[in-house]
């Protein structure tokens, strides 16, 4: 199948809408909350990206912090949808037992599903990220399961219960891209019921433009707009950058060709004469 | 009732559990939620716990009696990507 027919434009939708667990959202940009300069300029990227769900996470209190407790008005001020992750944890039991905390503090059946394998790339472990994966859908939550590239893996995620998978494109925060693009696109080809986003590694717009292009349905990234000189600037960018993929995919890009064809009429072209016979 | 209900008192015994892996000392006389406050948190924040990685559901923390060696982690937003 070639990926240019997973989804056909929806003329039926002006809006390109698209619904995720049961909630429809607009925009198809989520985004990170770490590594601003500020809270001020995260909150002010997020309004800019016009984005509709942040990622969170959880960690230790030391007694008399009241940090988390400001951070979370922040981002109820925003009025996105809250995406708990499980950033940090090794182990089935370790991903299971923080979903389940963020569920009951965020208020939340949503959950990004992180399960390192390795600390010095941050490779998703898919192993024990599908068990915690059944282990969660069983549990009621709604799983975004943060995998790599593997088809296999992620029809197996899919199988499970996950209606969204989120490949990465390259290592959490490298800002290297799309380093896989064959396997993004053969996920895209041979799992055309599934939500896809890419999530990690995106750099530059363009890598979130190529992602949207090639029919994903979006991207997920957080340091590329936090450590960005401007993180304002660089949301708008994102997000114009998104919107042009869509929009490509939704158009029907033109296969590429090996060879030169005209896009002038030939016939009758000036100046053109016939060697005159001698 | 629980019998552990009684007044605290300087002659109250206690025990060690580990807080976010730091040593900390606990009365016998104390349930989960009155221990988080001795420690310092605020119990009607934001909080998640996990107790030796299991979740303690916010329901269950007056009914959830400490032991020695438990390990308590508390936890709370924070920014993520």
């Amino acid at each position: 199948m070639d990926a240019q027919n997973v989804t056909a434009p929806q003329e039926d939708n002006p809006t390109d809408s698209w619904t995720v667990y049961g909630v429809t959202l607009q925009s198809r940009f989520f985004l990170g909350t770490a590594l601003y300069p500020s809270p001020e300029l995260m909150a002010r990227a997020i309004h800019a990206s016009g984005t509709e769900v942040v990622t969170v996470s959880l960690r230790r209190q030391s007694p008399g912090d009241r940090s988390g407790q400001a951070f979370w008005e922040q981002v109820l001020a925003t009025g996105c949808h809250v995406l708990p992750n499980t950033a940090g944890c090794h182990s089935v039991q370790e991903a299971v037992t923080l979903a389940h905390m963020a569920r009951e503090l965020f208020d939340t059946r949503w959950i990004k599903l992180e399960v390192t394998g390795d600390d010095y790339n941050l490779q998703p472990d898919p192993f024990a990220l599908l068990e915690a994966a059944q282990v969660l859908v069983r549990d009621g939550f709604q799983v975004f399961p943060y995998c790599t590239d593997d088809l296999v893996l992620c029809r197996r995620l899919y199988d499970a219960g996950c209606e969204v998978l989120m490949p990465w494109g390259a290592p959490i925060g490298s800002a290297q891209g799309l380093l896989n693009r064959h396997a993004l696109r053969q996920l895209r080809e041979r799992l055309p019921e599934a939500l896809l986003l890419v999530d990690a590694g995106i750099g530059r717009p363009s890598d979130a433009c190529m992602a949207l292009e090639m029919g994903y349905d979006g991207v997920l990234l957080n340091t590329a707009v936090a450590q960005a000189l401007d993180p304002v600037q660089m949301a708008c960018a994102f997000a114009a950058a998104i919107q042009a993929g869509r929009l490509a995919w939704q158009g029907g890009i033109m296969p590429p060709r090996p060879f030169a064809s005209p896009s002038t009429p030939t016939l009758d072209t000036p100046f053109w004469h016939q060697a005159l016979e001698a | 009732m629980n019998p552990r209900k009684s007044p605290v008192t300087p002659e109250t015994p206690t025990f060690t559990v580990s807080v976010n892996n730091t040593p900390r000392s606990v009365s016998t006389t104390l349930n989960l939620q009155q221990a988080l406050q001795h420690w310092g948190h605020d119990a009607d924040s934001l909080l998640g716990i996990a107790r030796n990685q299991v979740f303690v559901p916010r329901q269950y923390w007056c009914s959830t009696w400490l032991e020695p060696g438990d390990r308590i982690d508390i936890l709370q937003p924070v920014v993520g990507g």
